[in-house]
């Protein structure tokens, strides 16, 4: 996806200003729910910082020599997105403030931004590894939620606990669709014959 | 090679910030690490304002001297409760008949401070025993007193959507000095009969 780079001040300010908004007066309402938490709050927060990191700040030289592979960013973000999937961190997020600016930090400075600058330069391979392991995620996610016992969430109810563990599921499925397809139907534009010759030469 | 350095350390990194955070892996929901954190630094309780079946005020530290296990109920509420109280009935015939336990003691305290008072209390005792001996009932006399007590025992009490509430609930156990050692399941009788007469030697 490539988008505008900003020079404009007020659109800056505007983007800067909406991200605020979304952070101070936006989340608390929504995660209330922890269906919003779940589905919108963490993928709005990753959402803003990767909208900063095309729009406004293209990934410095300093950070791009220890980045060339796109490698080590995306892996900081897959484990913070881990760290999210952590019931008790959502219930401390809630009752804690400390742990609120900690939420709104780190998906948006140390998940969405580094994401904006690894996944465009990332390989093939990097990217579709990281993205199988994403989509793997959402289905153990969703076994997790489904087959709990108990609450997982102290903060939140066991029927809307249910629903995230469904929810989780279908975007596992959709996320899904298109790599298994790809993978089931996909022309293979290399004859078979070629690739066996190719193999033989790589001995 | 320096993707690989950074890879690496932030790979290292990671895993041991959430070995570290969750309680070595331990703790993943927030119920377990309060257990957790209970086990391994029993809290010091402070000194709480109830009031009794009875409608008398009494302070938390009256009860200092006896091994207490707490639990936090409503007395309207439908369903988890009910099987506390039973559970609680079947406990306290135990604690009654042996003379050893006769300074363990059963609180239930509650959290409705909109409709519970000492005589939704006692009602709600009757449905499950004939008698209150060794069977206190609580609760707190003003909000700011119930917020003290809901935040040092950890307990969340959300609104159940129909009127009613949820929270976690559990059977806290507090030693003869009024600390806070050990959360046990309310249905795990044979960790509560050990924690009964462990804790009242």
């Amino acid at each position: 996806m490539q988008l505008p780079l900003l020079v404009n001040k007020w659109q800056i300010g505007g983007l800067l200003t909406a991200w605020l908004i979304y952070a101070t007066v936006v989340i608390p309402f929504l995660q209330q729910s922890l269906i919003a938490h779940v589905f919108i709050v963490i993928p709005g927060l990753v959402m803003f910082g990767y909208l900063i990191g095309t729009m406004i700040l293209p990934e410095p030289n300093v950070i791009e020599k220890w980045n060339r592979t796109g490698i080590p960013l995306i892996l900081l973000a897959s484990l913070l997105f881990i760290f999210w999937m952590i019931p008790r961190f959502l219930d401390s997020s809630i009752q804690e403030p400390n742990f609120y600016l900690w939420k709104i930090f780190s998906l948006t400075f140390l998940c969405g931004l580094p994401l904006s600058w690894s996944l465009q330069k990332a390989s093939y391979i990097t990217f579709n590894f990281f993205r199988l392991e994403f989509i793997a995620t959402l289905f153990r996610m969703s076994w997790l939620f489904i087959t709990a016992k108990d609450r997982l969430c102290i903060n939140y109810l066991y029927t809307e606990q249910a629903s995230v563990g469904k929810l989780f599921l279908i975007l596992a499925i959709l996320f899904s669709l298109w790599p298994a397809t790809r993978v089931i139907f996909a022309q293979y534009k290399v004859p078979a014959q070629k690739l066996k010759q190719g193999y033989h030469h790589a001995k | 090679m320096r993707d690989v350095i950074l890879t690496l350390f932030l790979l290292l990194t990671g895993i041991t910030s959430i070995y570290l955070l969750t309680d070595d892996f331990q703790a993943f929901t927030a119920e377990s690490a309060r257990r957790h954190a209970i086990e391994e630094n029993p809290v010091k309780l402070s000194d709480y304002q109830l009031i009794d079946a009875n409608a008398k005020q009494i302070n938390f530290s009256d009860l200092r001297g006896k091994t207490l296990l707490i639990d936090f109920i409503y007395t309207r509420c439908p369903t988890v409760c009910t099987l506390l109280g039973s559970s609680y009935s079947t406990l306290q015939d135990k604690i009654i008949k042996h003379s050893n336990l006769k300074n363990v003691a059963l609180v239930s305290v509650s959290f409705d401070l909109n409709y519970d008072n000492a005589a939704a209390l006692t009602a709600y005792q009757q449905r499950y025993t004939q008698t209150s001996q060794q069977w206190y009932m609580f609760v707190p006399k003003s909000k700011q007193q119930l917020k003290a007590m809901l935040s040092e025992f950890g307990v969340v009490v959300i609104d159940d959507l129909y009127g009613g509430f949820i929270h976690n609930s559990a059977v806290h156990i507090t030693d003869a000095s009024g600390n806070l050692v050990k959360v046990i399941d309310w249905q795990n009788s044979e960790e509560l009969n050990h924690a009964i007469t462990s804790f009242s030697k």
